[in-house]
């Protein structure tokens, strides 16, 4: 599902990521750890082309990303399901439409898009909001809506980038369970965190990023 | 798709609405002002049109030579003179020149008050300092002018004409630049906006349609304003040309046409320009 050789980014002479070589096979659950600037988000960036690595190579389903034309772009993304660090909601959307919006690019009519997006709300709790604008909602809350635009179409790649990081423990809970749920349904999951107890609550393949190397590649607690 | 993008341009022009029309009106000044300064130069074009090198110089024959001696005398100057274009102006032709200057002489130019007229003769040549030696024809009454206003009026035309064109280029130039700020400004303000679209695996058409349409909706409301905007100006100088005895200027439909058309076109180019400069700055 993802492979990636001798990766390395640099920003100016800041170099963040130092010769990344892993594969994650399809339906794997990973979790991307390791402290601030470590490298996580950028990695993750890498995967969904948001930056194009300095060199090295980076394979999604069997496709090389970091070659890939902007004409390509939508499409590769339209395979993965991304949960932001910041939300990236739609200010002058409504919840419902945040939801809808996406499904309506991978081809759905208006009514189809309207009631698969009602069912992953209230999958989520958030039913009642629907209508809200994103500025009236709650950092949780926002955050939930970020997760439901990212697996309301069943991607077969879902990357979240610190996606309990405004939620309490409950809904962290629930969010885990149902992103391992879709990595059930056989998606594969990346989940970059610090969240020391969020490591523990899954058994599942850790890498732990420290200075843009991999210091481990394991199950969690080492 | 196409649901999505009007559904989005509508939305975009609903949460704008202000900027939107003000974007339209500021649009419609340049445009309306480019129609008139097209429409004064069609108008200023007969004066200005013609050979260069030769000027007509009009005759007042006396009033007391028959229609008889008058056609000789004409008959005859033409045969002395190869070189002249002899040319008598017809009664009716006269009486429609002189209403026009004085336009309360109209109601008693009949027949038999333009018998009292003196013929008019005009007389086109290279060297209208010639035609001076006529003042001593005892047919002669009086000459016009051998350095003729029509000369003067010729040169200043051909300013104005140039003038003209020079102010309808910097107006369009000002209109483009106009819209390329307005689009510059909006795409940087929903630069958020289609990020994230993108991100979310929206295709470059998805993302750019809704600034496409909406841009054109207003380009559209820009030109039609603008193309009404000249018809009430050219409407207006019309009437005032007339109190003074003018020809009023021409309102061809083409003009109107081309007004929305540069009003349409314009600021779809500008933003097309933007979107696919916001695109390559944006690292996909």
């Amino acid at each position: 599902m993802i492979r990636l050789r001798d990766l390395h980014k640099t920003y100016d002479s800041r170099h963040v990521l130092r010769g990344l070589s892993l594969h994650v096979e399809p339906g794997e659950f990973v979790f991307l750890t390791g402290p601030s600037g470590a490298g996580k988000s950028t990695f993750l960036k890498l995967l969904y082309a948001a930056e194009r690595p300095s060199s090295g190579e980076v394979w999604v389903n069997g496709r090389r990303v970091d070659r890939m034309s902007r004409k390509e772009l939508p499409t590769l993304r339209r395979t993965m399901g991304v949960i932001f660090q910041d939300f990236k909601l739609l200010r002058r959307k409504t919840v419902l439409e945040n939801i809808t919006f996406v499904l309506r690019f991978h081809g759905l009519g208006q009514k189809e898009a309207h009631r698969r997006a009602y069912l992953t709300l209230k999958r989520l709790g958030l039913q009642h909001r629907q209508a809200a604008f994103p500025d009236a909602l709650s950092g949780g809350e926002q955050q939930r809506v970020a997760i439901a635009r990212a697996v309301v179409y069943q991607p077969r790649l879902i990357l979240a980038d610190e996606p309990t990081g405004n939620l309490d423990a409950e809904l962290a809970a629930e969010l885990m369970s149902l992103l391992c749920e879709i990595n059930y349904q056989g998606a594969t999951v990346v989940v970059a965190t610090h969240d020391q107890g969020l490591l523990e609550s899954i058994p599942a393949r850790t890498l732990v990023l420290h200075h843009g190397t991999i210091q481990y590649d394991g199950n969690w607690p080492p | 798709m196409m649901g999505h993008i009007l559904a989005e341009a509508s939305a975009l022009l609903r949460h704008r609405a202000l900027v939107s029309l003000a974007l339209g009106l500021a649009l419609a000044v340049p445009l309306a002002l480019g129609g008139l300064t097209l429409c004064l130069d069609l108008w200023l074009a007969p004066l200005v049109s013609g050979r260069p090198d030769r000027i007509t110089v009009e005759i007042l024959l006396h009033p007391d030579l028959s229609p008889e001696d008058q056609a000789r005398w004409i008959e005859t100057t033409a045969a002395e003179h190869p070189e002249w274009e002899v040319r008598e102006v017809p009664p009716g032709e006269l009486a429609a020149r002189l209403a026009r200057w004085f336009p309360y002489l109209k109601s008693l130019m009949d027949e038999s008050t333009l018998q009292m007229v003196p013929a008019l003769v005009e007389i086109t040549t290279a060297e209208p300092t010639a035609v001076e030696n006529l003042r001593e024809a005892p047919e002669v009454l009086a000459v016009g002018p051998t350095e003729p206003v029509t000369r003067l009026l010729r040169r200043a035309g051909l300013q104005i004409r140039r003038a003209l064109a020079l102010v309808s280029l910097a107006l369009v130039l000002g209109a483009g630049l106009l819209a390329s700020v307005w689009t510059h400004l909006e795409m940087y303000r929903h630069a958020d906006e289609i990020t994230i679209m993108r991100l979310v695996g929206a295709t470059e058409g998805a993302v750019r349609g809704p600034f496409l349409a909406a841009i054109t909706v207003t380009g559209l409301l820009a030109g039609l304003l603008g193309a009404a905007a000249t018809w009430a100006l050219v409407h207006w100088a019309g009437s005032v040309a007339s109190t003074v005895g003018l020809a009023r200027p021409p309102l061809p439909l083409w003009i109107l046409a081309a007004q929305v058309l540069v009003g349409v076109t314009l600021p779809l180019l500008t933003a097309w320009a933007a979107l696919a400069r916001h695109a390559d700055l944006e690292l996909t």
